[in-house]
């Protein structure tokens, strides 16, 4: 039986049109139901990053660390 | 013939100061100085006399507008750049962010190219099309759901540069903007001006005791697990897995990786893992203190001592609780304090032990510093400087925040996705296939985290639920 070798460019179409599905059908989807919609919105309101490398890149550290500077504890 | 000798000895010594590594130096170090300056002139002129009355104070940078990265979207990919005004919401637009981004740095790059090797032009060139991979990559990494799990913006740019390099193959046109190295080394200088030391004592002894003994505790028990157990061949893979796995993901894989001179395929795979496991814990650890009804103090500091990334720390602390959550971010933020130290540390130990002649003497301290790698130098430096200026200057907390947040961050961002980009581009999936076939890294992976796991939770308990029970209220 003779294997069905793609070309280069097809190969490039193939998983573009993969991840293209992926993003702009799938994951809004996913995006839209009430679970995860209130989830991502609650963390946003948060000030939370999930997706932060770095501290610094979390807005939610700077109240606690304001907090922490002006009255030494944390929230109860 | 004296006159070859002396210029001979002026061509090896602008050579020595036009080396990769300290051209990183020198561009990350005249980015952090322009960042600066612009925020020290642009500062309020009540500053003081708001400092004075206690009012809160704000500072920003002219440079945010300029330099920004794709946002998130859930929709619509479009919202990564615009977004339209709501009614608590004005409209944002990141195009010229992004485009300020793109010329900053492919301005500053052909610079130090043409320094580095007088190969400007071709940057110049090729740079344009890498930069639209890396927001490509930045796209793909701010859809809301993907963001939600913490699948950061450097996996999206390694898929992106092989989804190249393993369909079409890597144009030949695009290497001399492919430089994974340089990206990261001037990233990690530029990262030396957010990891500020003063914040050290945020949680007071019982943070540093979590975060600053048991860290390197696990560290050095699983790297050394890694050689005498698993005995694994590559020593810097190694130590890329056991820092990221027990400090603090992606940052301190990218850190150590630059120190020990860990391969490509090495540095993807570690980031690949912590990233995969990150998912796996942010959901698994917060459901696991919920059922026990764990303490939140002690649930926090477990959290931030453990899980690997950042904003997965805060995500999961979050879902347990707002006390949970502030103590898992300050304890997540003092570990991120530590990759300074570690990779100095990781990077002298190469030095001195692994890259030293095992048949000849150990070298001295002429020749560690003739092979010590000159951005690990800067990112420290960086580190000092702005913890001096962010404890010592009037505001200076304020001033370094609105210098980050508003520019450095971002091109900090950039850099390392066009370090991911470019190792995508350059990597084969063939290459991966040997690390992945012994399953050495991922059982060093989930036994380092086991130990990790047990010794946080201990600490936390101790530190937390016993000695300092009380501190924190008082």
């Amino acid at each position: 039986m003779q294997t069905m070798k793609l070309s280069g460019i097809s190969r490039l179409i193939l998983s573009l049109a993969i991840v293209a599905g992926a993003w702009l059908i799938a994951l809004p989807w996913i995006a839209r139901q009430p679970a995860e919609h209130d989830s991502w919105t609650s963390l946003n309101q948060s000030g939370i990053d999930p997706s932060a490398m770095y501290y610094s890149e979390l807005e939610v550290m700077k109240p606690i660390l304001e907090r922490i500077n002006r009255t030494g504890r944390l929230e109860k | 013939m004296a006159k070859d000798a002396a210029e001979n000895e002026i061509i090896q010594a602008r050579s020595a100061w036009t080396t990769e590594d300290w051209l990183a130096v020198w561009c990350g170090g005249l980015l952090l100085l322009v960042a600066f300056a612009t925020v020290w002139i642009s500062l309020p002129s009540d500053l003081n006399a708001n400092l004075d009355s206690g009012e809160p104070i704000k500072i920003s940078s002219p440079l945010k507008r300029f330099l920004a990265a794709p946002g998130a979207w859930g929709q619509n990919p479009i919202e990564s750049f615009l977004q339209p005004a709501t009614n608590d919401k004005p409209g944002v637009n990141l195009i010229p962010g992004v485009v300020g981004a793109a010329v900053v740095i492919g301005l500053l790059f052909a610079a130090a190219s043409q320094l580095k090797s007088g190969d400007g032009l071709s940057f110049l060139w090729a740079f344009p099309f890498v930069f639209l991979l890396a927001t490509l990559a930045y796209v793909l990494a701010g859809q809301v759901v993907i963001k939600h799990y913490n699948l950061e913006y450097v996996l999206w740019a390694l898929f992106v540069g092989m989804l190249i390099s393993n369909t079409v193959g890597t144009p030949e046109f695009l290497r001399p903007a492919m430089q994974t190295e340089f990206y990261i080394k001037t990233g990690l200088v530029l990262l030396g001006a957010e990891v500020l030391l003063n914040r050290l004592l945020a949680l007071g002894l019982p943070g540093i005791f979590v975060s600053w003994i048991g860290t390197p505790i696990t560290l050095i028990s699983t790297y050394v697990f890694g050689q005498k157990v698993l005995k694994m061949e590559s020593r810097s893979l190694n130590m890329v897995i056991s820092a990221d796995m027990s400090v603090c993901g992606v940052s301190a894989a990218i850190a150590t990786g630059a120190a020990c001179k860990a391969k490509k395929e090495e540095l993807s795979l570690a980031v690949g893992l912590s990233l995969v496991f990150t998912v796996l814990m942010m959901v698994a650890m917060p459901w696991f203190i919920k059922l026990i009804g764990m303490d939140p103090t002690i649930a926090g500091a477990w959290l931030g001592g453990t899980i690997d990334s950042t904003g997965a720390v805060a995500a999961a602390g979050k879902i347990v609780g707002n006390r949970a959550l502030e103590v898992a971010a300050t304890v997540k933020m003092i570990q991120n304090i530590l990759i300074g130290v570690i990779s100095f540390g990781v990077a002298l130990y190469w030095v001195r032990y692994i890259e030293a002649d095992p048949n000849g003497d150990r070298p001295g301290i002429s020749e560690v510093w003739r092979r010590f790698p000159r951005f690990i130098l800067g990112f420290v430096f960086a580190s000092v400087v702005f913890s001096a200026i962010a404890s010592q200057l009037r505001g200076g907390p304020e001033i370094v925040d609105a210098m980050t947040t508003g520019s450095t961050i971002q091109l900090r961002g950039w850099l390392f996705c066009l370090a991911f980009v470019s190792i995508g581009l350059e990597t084969n999936f063939r290459e991966l296939y040997p690390y992945l076939k012994s399953g050495k890294a991922l059982t060093l992976y989930v036994c380092g985290q086991c130990f990790n796991l047990c010794l946080a939770l201990l600490l936390s308990w101790i530190m937390f639920g016993l000695v300092f029970k009380n501190l924190l209220e008082k």
